[in-house]
């Protein structure tokens, strides 16, 4: 369900309010546990049915502000509720990620979001320029606890819950006409979690807590026909969980660790170009033939960090980065038919 | 009505680079490993205590000598000074575990005290040991853990009593020689059974392998666990397994009754 409003205010103020109104219901079909304290099963509950109903109410407010015929400040609030929730490891070794539903367990996550926007164009709409700062406050948050094993089948016995918070500046520069077009975008931003039972109570980064975000798109019309284009992304590693130190127990070396994603996976950066050609104009279609290159100066971006025995002194450690992809040369040819 | 066809052709130059980087890691505060045990076996209750060191250091560990350990029988309430008998090894021939009793130790380290307190079960009878080969029938899972990756299976039969909530470790040694995997199970979904789950140990034929079935409390179980996932690199958020000292010190205080049974491998 969901209700809005439009209110012109005055010449210069619009508001924009509503409400959206969701429901979630458990369906009963398969299993879901009971869990004591310790998190241990203690019972299941294989009913048909529902089995638990997750009502939110979900307001939002905007508001625009003409300065000018050119600029404008806006600000806003939103309430979103999600009831499909993302987990991820914070391992190094094998990055995998996984979504699970609501259950009678695992609650919605619920975020609260303001935000404040300040938007121009200028030099007769050729350029736009926006700054929006925004701080989110979260509830229900998930993640593992210490030691989780993702592999158990009742997953809830793996998790704790807590809140979280995000919040940042985006930066944007825009060329809308032309030969010449693009955008460069930079976001400032931290996603954090706190969460009992998870490193000290403290705060700690999410694992997608991405501090620095930097795009830069170029087009250009070289001809009619021709346009090439450039596309560079910069991006802060993930944080991940290494191992800080090391010490043998019971026989065997143990990594020791102090916090809980305390390190970064090394920054992800690469450029791709590509040139599109617009072929002859066909009776029965238009087709087009591009030609890109993806990761034009090979950067090895981290997809795993492994901690091995080092070759030459097995009693040293070392770090063993694996990328996947270098240079991806592509070649298409589209048809439009008419 | 327009319709859109692409022709694709990629050339994914498919191959993965992997090479040595450096990380920065933390330089760590060096953290203080301590393993007690108290054991119903002659000789066996003895305290080891070392320093953990950086990533990019070699072993050996620095080992810790001149604290004060001492541990006390609660039950019955008799303290024992554990003497240094070797650079980091702390031991009192005269302490004895006993089945039901609650153990405290004390370690005393400069101006840092540690504690950990640990109650020694009911010892549960191993009644046998039986070899069966299945090898490669994957790696045994359910409550407690992974049962290794050898090429044997053993089953330690014993029947587990419904009236507790039971802990064990099974520490295997192959002719003689101690092996590192680690065996931890609890009875959470087979109280009272007689089927408990085999172990997978790497042995030959006419190898002895000797199994040391050991009664061991929750928290001791649980620290195990945890260590077995970490060593294993098999969980999704690593981290140090909950230990049972207080103040930091890594590493556990295990109070346990020990039985062995041999067996050689057909």
């Amino acid at each position: 369900m969901y209700a809005s409003n439009n209110w012109k205010a005055t010449k210069k103020l619009n508001i924009n309010y509503g409400v959206r109104v969701s429901n979630f219901a458990v369906l009963g079909g398969s299993d879901y546990y009971v869990l004591d304290d310790n998190k241990n099963v203690i019972d299941t509950i294989s009913q048909k049915g529902s089995v638990k109903n997750y009502l939110n109410i979900e307001p939002r407010l905007s508001m625009s502000f003409a300065l000018n015929n050119n600029s404008s400040i806006k600000a806003s609030y939103t309430r979103n509720t999600q009831n499909l929730h993302l987990i991820t490891n914070s391992v190094t070794t094998s990055p995998t990620d996984k979504w699970i539903m609501n259950t009678n367990i695992i609650k919605p996550e619920i975020a609260d979001q303001v935000s404040l926007g300040y938007f121009r164009n200028f030099n007769d709409n050729m350029f736009e320029f926006s700054a929006e700062a925004y701080y989110k406050a979260m509830q229900n948050q998930i993640d593992y606890k210490d030691n989780a094993n993702e592999r158990d089948p009742v997953i809830e016995t793996q998790l704790l819950y807590g809140k979280g918070r995000a919040y940042g500046l985006e930066l944007l520069l825009k060329k809308n006409k032309g030969k010449f077009t693009g955008w460069v975008g930079y976001t400032l931003s931290r996603t954090e979690k706190q969460i009992d039972g998870i490193n000290q109570n403290k705060w700690y980064a999410a694992r997608q807590d991405r501090i620095h975000d930097v795009s830069v798109v170029t087009m250009y019309d070289v001809t009619k026909r021709l346009n090439v284009s450039a596309v560079w992304v910069y991006q802060t590693g993930n944080a991940v969980t290494f191992p800080s130190g090391k010490y043998e127990v019971a026989g065997q070396t143990t990594w020791l660790y102090t916090e809980r994603n305390g390190y970064r996976m090394p920054a992800y950066h690469r450029l791709d170009i590509a040139a599109t050609y617009k072929l002859k104009h066909r009776k029965r279609f238009n087709s087009e033939l591009s030609f890109s290159l993806y990761n034009v100066y090979g950067r090895e971006n981290a997809y795993t960090i492994d901690f091995e025995q080092s070759d030459t002194d097995p009693n040293k450690t070392v770090a063993v980065q694996t990328a996947l992809f270098r240079w991806v040369p592509s070649i298409s040819w589209n048809f439009k038919f008419k | 009505m327009r319709k859109i066809i692409t022709a694709f052709f990629t050339c994914a130059i498919l191959f993965s680079c992997t090479k040595e980087i450096d990380i920065d890691l933390n330089e760590s505060n060096p953290k203080f490993v301590i393993e007690g045990n108290v054991s119903t076996a002659l000789g066996a209750s003895k305290v080891t205590i070392h320093k953990t060191i950086n990533f990019d250091e070699s072993a050996p560990y620095p080992t810790v000598s001149a604290a004060l350990v001492t541990i006390t029988d609660n039950t019955v309430n008799q303290t024992y000074t554990l003497s240094e008998i070797a650079a980091g090894l702390y031991y009192n021939s005269s302490l004895l575990g006993a089945e039901g009793h609650t153990y405290t130790i004390t370690v005393n380290i400069g101006t840092e005290i540690f504690t950990a307190v640990s109650t020694m079960p009911y010892r549960v009878n191993l009644d046998s040991l039986v070899q069966e080969n299945l090898a490669g029938t994957g790696t045994g899972g359910g409550p407690g853990g992974p049962a290794g990756t050898g090429n044997i299976t053993i089953t330690p039969k014993y029947a587990d009593p419904s009236a507790f909530e039971n802990y064990y470790q099974f520490v295997v040694s192959r002719n003689g020689v101690l092996q590192n995997d680690i065996f931890v199970r609890s009875d959470i979904g087979f109280n009272g059974s007689t089927s408990p789950l085999p172990l997978r140990v790497d042995a030959e034929k006419n190898d002895v392998v000797t199994v040391d079935m050991q009664g061991i409390d929750k928290a001791v179980y649980n620290y195990f666990f945890g260590l077995n996932e970490n060593i294993n690199q098999s969980t999704a958020t690593p981290a140090n397994p909950a230990s049972n000292f207080n103040n930091g010190a890594l590493g556990y205080f295990k109070a346990h009754t020990t039985q062995t049974k041999t067996i050689i491998i057909q």
